[in-house]
């Protein structure tokens, strides 16, 4: 019995001398990074929760977000390191530019591969919407923005987000949420043919006024979004596909039209998907492209020109 | 030594009290966890999923007391969780066996050594805690959720099983 107490205390020792791996600080700071993350997503449904459930609507997003709003600026200011942890609050971290661009496409962030689009969140204040897109890698929060082009077109307006060198998109889950925002008619994925790349649009339920800002340590890319002055709605001769599921025709038809200056892929009305070579605002230049493009591409009944209302969806139509 | 109110504050959201708590028993976590897988790689896997889970629901800790054998009950947890999903075969790393040879007592250790690495988990727990962290029944009670005596059982039956596998082991030695 005392010879087995010994060994006991023997392996005691050996037990008291497992060395700490010098990675073993590294990996606790992982595990509360990816618990912040995950608390983060907590937090957010829970004020979407609250802002959704009617009556006292303006007050119950007052008591969420400014509360928070108001917690961060303390702590902001008191904890240096807490700076790190609010990755659902927008701008955080070190702004990197901020990106102004009226119609058109603006690119930015930094070259990577095997990123995911973590997650996407939606912060609503008094008069103006914040989407807070956030990168990661392995449930990592990412320093640099990934590669980003981000292009904004009218009728209907749509913003359209292209990420390449990312290969994950984790941040399906959270389009549910976007759409709580005035502002956002539908958000969807756009299919590619290139499984390195993530595509997705935002349009919007009419003309907004729009800035985009990327920030760096954590990377995100913050988009504000006001209400802009009512323009005038105009009539416009679309000249695109035929309504198409989504999938791999898409990406074909994509292709085809390749050279197109105003080439996007649009959700139509009926959740299909089409896409569009441009449009113009008279018949005669639309049936003009549609003549050059039957003519280079031989796509004879799989393009067509539909005339819309500049703040409609497109139709389904085939042909 | 780290006070309840560090405990408090990390249920309270406090991130740098909550470091602070796992820093102070980090060794505990590493080498319990060690312990069950033998190896750096997969031990540092459970301490993180450990401090991620602790990160998590800390707010939901009623008892700030109870910090200490709530964050050992995840790790155990979290090992014996490991060892289901993963089913590795448990082995010695290259280094420890080197470490090991240095050791005098290596034979009568190896023996007894191989016979804790032969309980189940519960008994292994109940070692562990018992003679490598030195925790009270009451505390190894609470971290395993049992009422103490079912503690003594386990411990009274590992400790024969210990012995028993001793034996054999000199007998064909």
């Amino acid at each position: 019995m005392v010879n087995d107490n010994e060994k006991l205390k023997a392996l005691k020792e050996e037990y008291e001398n497992i060395a700490l791996p010098p990675e073993l600080d590294d990996c606790i700071e992982k595990a509360m990074m990816k618990g912040k993350i995950e608390m983060s997503k907590i937090e957010i449904k829970r004020v979407d929760k609250r802002s959704n459930s009617s009556s006292n609507k303006w007050l119950k997003r007052f008591s969420g977000v400014a509360a928070v709003f108001i917690a961060f600026t303390i702590s902001i200011n008191t904890i240096p390191s807490f700076a790190n942890t609010m990755y659902d609050v927008p701008g955080v971290g070190k702004l990197v530019q901020v990106l102004h661009f009226n119609r058109g496409t603006v690119e930015g962030g930094t070259v990577t591969d095997g990123t995911d689009v973590g997650f996407i969140s939606l912060q609503q204040a008094k008069d103006e919407d914040k989407i807070i897109i956030n990168f990661t890698k392995e449930d990592m929060p990412q320093d640099l923005a990934n590669m980003y082009n981000i292009s904004y077109s009218e009728s209907p307006d749509t913003m359209i987000f292209t990420i390449p060198g990312a290969r994950q998109f984790s941040a399906e889950k959270d389009f549910a949420a976007l759409k709580k925002s005035e502002f956002v008619k539908d958000v969807y994925r756009i299919m590619t043919m290139d499984d390195s790349m993530i595509r997705f649009a935002v349009s919007f339920t009419g003309p907004v006024q729009y800035e985009v800002k990327e920030f760096k340590e954590p990377a995100q890319l913050v988009v504000s979004l006001k209400e802009s002055p009512d323009t005038e709605k105009q009539q416009v001769y679309s000249v695109r596909s035929i309504s198409l599921p989504y999938g791999e025709n898409l990406g074909y038809m994509e292709e085809m039209l390749f050279s197109q200056e105003g080439l996007r892929i649009l959700k139509d009305q009926e959740g299909t998907y089409l896409v569009e070579a441009g449009y113009y605002e008279t018949e005669e230049k639309a049936q003009a492209k549609l003549q050059e493009l039957v003519e280079n591409t031989g796509l004879k009944d799989q393009l067509i020109i539909e005339q819309r209302s500049s703040d409609e969806l497109p139709q389904y139509l085939e042909k | 030594m780290l006070t309840q109110d560090t405990v408090k504050r990390a249920i309270e959201g406090d991130e740098d009290s909550f470091l602070a708590l796992i820093n102070e028993k980090k060794g505990s976590m590493y080498r319990i966890a060690y312990s069950y897988v033998k190896n750096k790689h997969d031990a540092l896997d459970i301490v993180q999923e450990a401090v991620y889970k602790a990160y998590i629901s800390v707010a939901k800790l009623k008892n700030p007391e109870n910090f200490n054998t709530w964050l050992i009950r995840i790790v155990i947890n979290c090992a014996v969780d490991y060892l289901r999903k993963t089913k590795k075969i448990i082995y010695l790393e290259q280094e420890n066996l080197e470490k090991a040879e240095e050791n005098k007592n290596i034979e009568q250790n190896m023996d007894l050594h191989a016979a804790i690495d032969n309980l189940d988990t519960k008994h292994k727990a109940v070692i562990i805690l018992r003679y490598f962290e030195d925790m009270t029944l009451q505390d190894i009670a609470q971290v395993l959720e049992w009422p103490v005596n079912t503690v003594k059982t386990y411990l009274y039956r590992a400790l024969k099983q210990l012995k028993i596998k001793l034996e054999e082991v000199e007998l064909s030695g």
